[in-house]
């Protein structure tokens, strides 16, 4: 079976953007897309600080990106460009603040898409380890490829947020910090719903320091493109001197998937050499946190725990007590509440 | 603004199941009489929704002043009641399937024309929201061009009742009873609101339960006027368990880039598409309007009833014509008749 991929190609500066998609491409294999495709770029809006703090995705990176898909396909296909409102900012307000705007005058086959706006359904998880139950935006429902493009920035919570995490933002909920109690397992779901064909970690200038939003700028001179997301973040973890699995959701990801360093190979520039010290917030500050978000873990079962309990009376109440007893057999109400588990039906 | 008068005939199960309870929670509608030649049924009404004027004779209803009624009676009645009710100035709520005959359902509609009133089917199968989406899809082309579908209806039906009493008109198919009539006019009217009428059909039928005079199970092979080609599939079953046996009412429909299997009862809808990433990962998916909760089998068909009566509440005190007008009803019902004649029955 073929290995996964991960490229490491230098990069001094954004106006080398074009050359370093082509050659971060190329060395994986080129991009396996046919004219025709609904092709979605998930880049990384979360925060209204400029791309020079490293936070948000650099538009000259982004605008590369597409010239390059538009030229391999002669524009036969259509581009998305989709974010969802987050906290710190919505979705078309950012659109609008980092001049994304001008894509969509530039590319006739290019759509901004908030997709906080664009989900009138909810997808039903099997094997979800958060969700049960989770919105799914109409583009993401038809996309027919995927590329992540996100930053390489430390995290308070998690250690790290590149490709993985930048999934996150496809969770259309606006305030979703809810989830971040159970963000290791949020953050696997909608990786295993929307499995990236590509992911792309802009490293040329990432973020150290009290991550993902409001840390300083890190040159690392660096992007890197991955077939998989578990193994893009694996060597990006690497590169930033990081113990993979002292990142939670990596750790979470790799024990589910059974995912290890000998499902992928390395190619490109050696991450030993290109691998550097990144500032984080230090041991202390980020136990506390971590040990806040498992208070707040239990809590959330305990709250779980008592709606479960409300919802068994409603069910019961829901088709009558009559009828429970002369029409709807026991084994119904027995699978009914048993799929009422303590997950997120979001 | 003034209530709508609103009369019921009949106070059967489809009377207390949909049409009572959905008036009450209608702040447009007052009940003001119920009309049933059965006088513990009539007493069961009043105990269980406190509707105080009661009657065996339904002219007596009529003579309060009823601007609308509901006919939750045999169809065997459905035609007087409703000419009857037009010859009076009042609006219609006619359960299904129309009449017995198309002579009947020409003769309604006359009537009901002539005295300018507002008649609506109780096909409210069609505001059941997974079906909604289901027509949306087709329409947008989210499995390409449709070239068959399955519409399949399983349930206990009167047979829930037969051990209880052996007795229901819907045994007796001089009464229009018989699952075809039932269920199948349903199954009909929602194939053909999705894909138009029917150009030809071939049916076979018969009654597996002893002592029963009309059919119990019935098949009919359709080809629509778009060429589209599907069947239709009823049965009255004795297994009275939702969780064995609710995933054999369905419909299913066939395109050329994939499919929808649309949850009868329930929320939810299957979905596949080919060409979707989240498809070619995930393999079929469960897609549920946002609305709607996943796990509980019996809130969207619930909310289809009072959704039914809300439209019909509306177009009186609008003015508009009713989503599902008498024209649906006949058609309907000529499709059944036809079904009926190729099955060498009636």
């Amino acid at each position: 079976m073929n290995k996964d991929k991960v490229a490491i190609v230098r990069a001094d500066n954004y106006n080398q953007s074009k050359a370093v998609i082509e050659k971060g491409c190329k060395l994986l294999g080129g991009l396996k897309i046919k004219p025709g495709e609904k092709i979605v770029i998930k880049p990384n809006l979360c925060s209204e600080r400029s791309c020079k703090t490293g936070a948000t995705t650099n538009l000259e990176f982004l605008r590369a990106l597409i010239e390059y898909i538009n030229n391999k396909l002669n524009g036969k296909c259509q581009i998305y460009i989709v974010e969802s409102d987050a906290q710190g900012i919505d979705a078309d307000v950012a659109f609008k603040r980092f001049n994304l705007l001008s894509l969509e005058e530039s590319f006739s086959n290019l759509k901004l898409v908030n997709l906080s706006l664009d989900a009138d359904l909810r997808i039903t998880l099997d094997d979800g380890a958060a969700f049960d139950v989770l919105e799914v935006p109409q583009t993401l429902l038809h996309c027919t490829y995927f590329i992540s493009l996100s930053k390489l920035k430390t995290h308070v919570d998690q250690r790290m947020s590149c490709a993985m995490k930048n999934q996150f933002g496809c969770i259309t909920k606006k305030y979703k910090s809810i989830f971040h109690p159970f963000l290791s397992e949020a953050i696997y779901d909608v990786n295993n719903l929307y499995q990236p064909n590509l992911c792309i970690v802009d490293g040329i200038i990432g973020m150290e320091g009290f991550g993902p939003t409001d840390g300083s700028p890190k040159r690392s001179n660096l992007v890197i493109f991955g077939s998989n997301h578990i193994a893009t973040d694996i060597v990006a973890a690497r590169i930033m001197q990081l113990n993979p699995k002292d990142v939670p959701h990596l750790r979470f990801a790799m024990k589910r998937k059974k995912y290890s360093a000998s499902d992928f190979t390395v190619i490109g520039e050696d991450p030993a050499k290109m691998s550097m010290a990144f500032e984080f917030t230090g041991e202390v500050p980020y136990y506390i946190a971590r040990s806040g978000l498992r208070i707040q873990r239990w809590a959330q079962y305990l709250t779980w725990f008592g709606e479960y309990m409300q919802k068994v009376r409603s069910a019961i109440g829901l088709v009558g007590i009559n009828t429970v007893t002369s029409k709807v057999c026991y084994s119904d109400m027995f699978r009914i509440s048993k799929a009422m588990m303590f997950r997120f039906s979001r | 603004m003034q209530s709508i008068k609103i009369g019921i005939i009949g106070a059967g199960f489809i009377a207390q199941q949909s049409h009572i309870p959905n008036y009450l929670n209608n702040p447009s509608a007052k009940i003001i009489g119920i009309a049933d030649l059965d006088k513990y049924k009539l007493n069961e009404v009043k105990e269980k929704f406190g509707i105080r004027n009661t009657f065996t004779d339904y002219k007596k209803l009529f003579k309060m002043g009823v601007d609308a009624v509901s006919i939750c009676t045999p169809t065997s009645s459905h035609s007087k009641f409703t000419i009857e009710a037009a010859e009076n100035g009042i609006h219609v709520l006619c359960e299904k399937p129309m009449a017995l005959t198309l002579n009947e359902a020409n003769e309604m509609i006359s009537v009901c024309k002539k005295n300018n009133i507002k008649f609506m089917m109780g096909f409210n199968y069609r505001f059941i929201e997974n079906h909604k989406k289901t027509k949306k899809m087709i329409e947008k082309g989210d499995i390409g061009k449709p070239f068959f579908v399955h519409g399949q209806f399983a349930s206990s039906g009167p047979y829930s009742d037969i051990k209880k009493t052996g007795k229901s008109f819907y045994f007796d198919a001089k009464k229009g009873g018989g699952v075809l009539y039932d269920s199948g006019s349903h199954l009909i009217d929602l194939l053909m609101w999705f894909f138009g009428d029917v150009a030809s059909l071939s049916a076979k039928g018969t009654t597996y339960m002893d002592g029963i005079k009309a059919d119990d199970v019935a098949s009919v092979s359709l080809k629509f006027k778009n060429n589209i080609v599907g069947t239709i599939t009823v049965m009255w079953t004795l297994v009275n368990n939702w969780s064995g046996m609710g995933d054999e009412s369905f419909v299913k429909v066939i395109g050329e880039e994939g499919k929808i299997v649309s949850d009868f009862f329930g929320p939810s809808l299957k979905y596949f598409n080919e060409k979707s990433k989240i498809c070619r990962v995930k393999g079929i998916i469960q897609l549920t309007p946002k609305k709607f909760d996943p796990k509980m089998p019996f809130e969207a068909l619930n909310k289809s009833w009072q959704e039914e009566i809300d439209q019909f509440v509306r177009c009186i005190s609008k003015d508009k014509t009713p989503p599902i007008t008498e024209q649906d009803g006949k058609r309907a019902l000529e499709v059944v008749l036809k079904a009926y004649q190729s099955m060498g029955e009636h």
